[in-house]
């Protein structure tokens, strides 16, 4: 398979006490948008800086494109929008556009028509010769992201792309993210509002306290945390159901007050239908069925509140997955 | 990638006022230099030096530049000349008769110099010499109020690419820092020694057109003054990085060109008075200071003693500033590379 960036026991320590990242290693498919979620301080930011030579790794290596990241070349084919960041006040949209454009490699007639299209594509032509200063933190994050863009990068670093961006500006944002993703550019995401991730992004990491604790689809992360391996909830409401009954059932059940019904935690739908043909067989009324997958919040905060003591030896965890 | 760190530079000089006053100090001083020169003819027909301000013919110009070439063939300047002359006289180790040997040797001296000056200044018209003095006057002055201006303009450079939030797309590109460091180096070097080139060219021209006279040696003082340029921007460049801090930069900026200099000239310049005082520790001091400390002051007087075609290269300042210039450079880079943003 074929990879955009590869980390190996990629580590940061700051005045050798404060251990920033430890040991990540990290896979991410040429193509795919990977989201890396934490809480504040897990050293998501420190990851992407690292990946980009602002910070330098104390220990381990990484990979852009098979390049080492330490290779100013490396970086050719990247795009980079960081947490908050700050242009030049004097400059215009179109000013810093041609000022990173220039300092990534591009110039002339295709550079002036590269910043007119993305600036288009982010609805910034208007803006584009009015002063930075004057821009709002919506305009400023839209204008960061075109620059970006410029020269069609093969990955996409985005540091929290929709921070300050109103609900209208973050989908248009969310759409210009796909439509970058359907290009073929390798999208990796920090951020911290979970729903745009689940929504936005193909694989996930979960960093905390500088490791990562979990790697994954959506799904396989919330099938891992949510209830010792389940990964949906299914309510049944029901006629009275006795004790025998309920201990024919393939699953542990709670049952619901006033002998409702009962909830169930099942590995996937398929198990749904077994405990139907149980009920019915002992002539349980079947009122309704309700499933309630865990969302990736429900499943991250699980993680964050409490973290296996090894991440390394957790299920699923990157290391025990990633390494070859 | 070094056109986009200067146009960069370039446009964050225009929103900076004290740049912009710097540009207008250097306009106002190109239009009174070409404005104020012209050549008076006297009743007996010769071209004399004289300004617009006054009908009569000006001397002071001529006889300063002979001054000037004297006092750059190693006469010293009035002071140190005086100071000279007090220690001989009050030397109390001296017998009369030994005494009147020394002054005697140092008039001798003082004569020869003098005579040397006066036998080049007789080779010159007297007019041509007051133009020259004239222009020596207005690119001194020009140079002196400018890098003022330019330390206060240019501290911020390096502070303000590294704050946090603008230093992190910058490295994001595929450049290296050696790269990124140079690239802001020169971009505001560029820019004074444009400025300071454009300066010279207009006055060249203007004062040719002005006067009959196209003095080409003005060209040649460019590069020393733009040498003490770099070697300052070089310092403000590593204590900016070092710090972050654009006020620390100015401060320090104006603590070594202005206090730190004088202090360094004025020490050297009365060595001979501590050591007829019997202070060798401050002599050795002193003398340690200036092959340690860039002197710009001797550097400048070179640069300028250059327009009047005055023999004069010490090698000592420009080596001393040279190894200050590399020095800076290399540390404020090697402290850029190291450092995690």
């Amino acid at each position: 398979m074929d990879y955009a960036i590869e980390t190996r026991d990629l580590s940061k320590t700051y005045n050798g006490r404060i251990h920033a990242l430890k040991g990540i290693n990290l896979r991410v498919r040429t193509g795919s948008c990977f989201g890396l979620l934490g809480p504040n301080g897990a050293g998501k930011s420190t990851l992407v800086k690292t990946l980009l030579s602002i910070v330098h790794a104390s220990s381990g290596t990484a990979q852009l494109l098979g390049k080492d990241h330490r290779d100013p070349a490396a970086r050719k084919a990247v795009g980079y929008l960081p947490e908050g960041h700050r242009f030049p006040l004097y400059l215009t949209g179109r000013g810093v556009c041609q000022y990173f454009g220039q300092l990534a490699g591009f110039a002339g007639a295709a550079l002036a028509q590269d910043i007119e299209a993305k600036l288009a594509l982010l609805s910034m032509s208007e803006w584009a010769d009015t002063r930075v200063s004057k821009y709002s933190k919506g305009m400023l994050q839209r204008l960061g992201l075109a620059q970006a863009m410029l020269g069609n990068p093969a990955i996409l670093f985005l540091d929290e792309p929709t921070d300050g961006v109103d609900p209208v500006g973050r989908y248009e944002l969310r759409n210009v993210i796909r439509s970058i993703q359907a290009g073929g550019t390798t999208i990796f995401l920090n951020s911290h509002l979970l729903s745009e991730v689940e929504e936005i992004c193909d694989e996930i990491a979960i960093l905390h306290r500088g490791s990562i604790m979990q790697q994954g689809s959506v799904a396989t992360i919330t099938a891992s945390v949510g209830g010792q391996g389940k990964s949906c909830l299914v309510t049944f409401t029901t006629s009275p159901v006795t004790a025998g009954v309920l201990a024919q059932l393939p699953a542990t059940t709670t049952p619901l007050n006033e002998q409702r019904g009962f909830q169930v935690s099942l590995d996937s739908e398929s198990g749904i239908s077994a405990l139907v043909d149980v009920l019915r067989l002992n002539r349980v009324d079947i009122f309704g069925i309700e499933q309630t997958r865990l969302d990736l919040e429900d499943a991250f905060i699980e993680l964050i509140k409490s973290p296996p003591a090894n991440p390394a030896a957790a299920p699923q965890s990157a290391t025990a997955r990633m390494n070859p | 990638m070094i056109r986009a760190v200067i146009g960069d530079t370039w446009q964050q000089s225009k929103q900076q006022v004290v740049f912009i006053v710097m540009l207008v100090v250097m306009l106002v001083v190109l239009i009174a230099g070409i404005a104020l020169p012209r050549a008076i003819v006297t009743a007996d027909g010769e071209k004399r030096f004289g300004t617009i301000l006054s009908e009569r013919p000006i001397n002071y110009f001529s006889q300063q530049w002979t001054d000037e070439y004297a006092r750059t063939l190693g006469m010293g300047d009035d002071a140190s000349r005086n100071a000279a002359l007090r220690n001989i006289a009050n030397d109390n180790t001296l017998s009369q008769a030994a005494r009147g040997e020394k002054l005697r040797t140092y008039y001798s001296e003082q004569r020869r110099l003098r005579d040397e000056a006066v036998s080049r200044a007789s080779g010159m018209p007297e007019y041509q010499r007051g133009v020259e003095y004239f222009i020596h006057v207005v690119v001194g002055g020009m140079f002196k109020v400018t890098m003022l201006l330019f330390i206060a303009a240019c501290a911020g450079y390096f502070p303000a690419m590294l704050s946090s939030g603008a230093i992190d797309i910058v490295l994001s590109k595929p450049v290296d820092r050696l790269q990124i460091y140079l690239g802001k180096y020169l971009g505001g070097i560029v820019l004074y020694v444009a400025a300071i080139v454009a300066f010279n060219t207009l006055l060249f021209v203007g004062i040719g057109m002005r006067t009959g006279i196209y003095h080409f040696r003005i060209f040649y003082s460019i590069p020393l003054l733009a040498f003490s340029a770099m070697v300052l921007y070089a310092l403000l460049a590593l204590v900016g990085t070092v710090s972050k801090s654009a006020t620390l930069a100015l401060v320090t900026g104006y603590v070594f060109y202005v206090v730190v200099d004088s202090l360094v000239s004025a020490l050297f310049n009365f060595q001979p008075v501590f050591v007829q005082m019997g202070w060798e520790s401050v002599a050795t001091v002193s003398s340690v200071l200036r092959h340690v400390l860039p002197n710009f002051g001797t550097m400048n007087n070179m640069a300028l003693a250059s327009l009047l075609n005055a023999p004069i290269f010490e090698f000592t300042p420009f080596a001393v500033a040279l190894a200050w210039l590399l020095g800076c450079l290399g540390l404020g880079y090697w402290v850029f590379n190291r450092r995690d943003y």
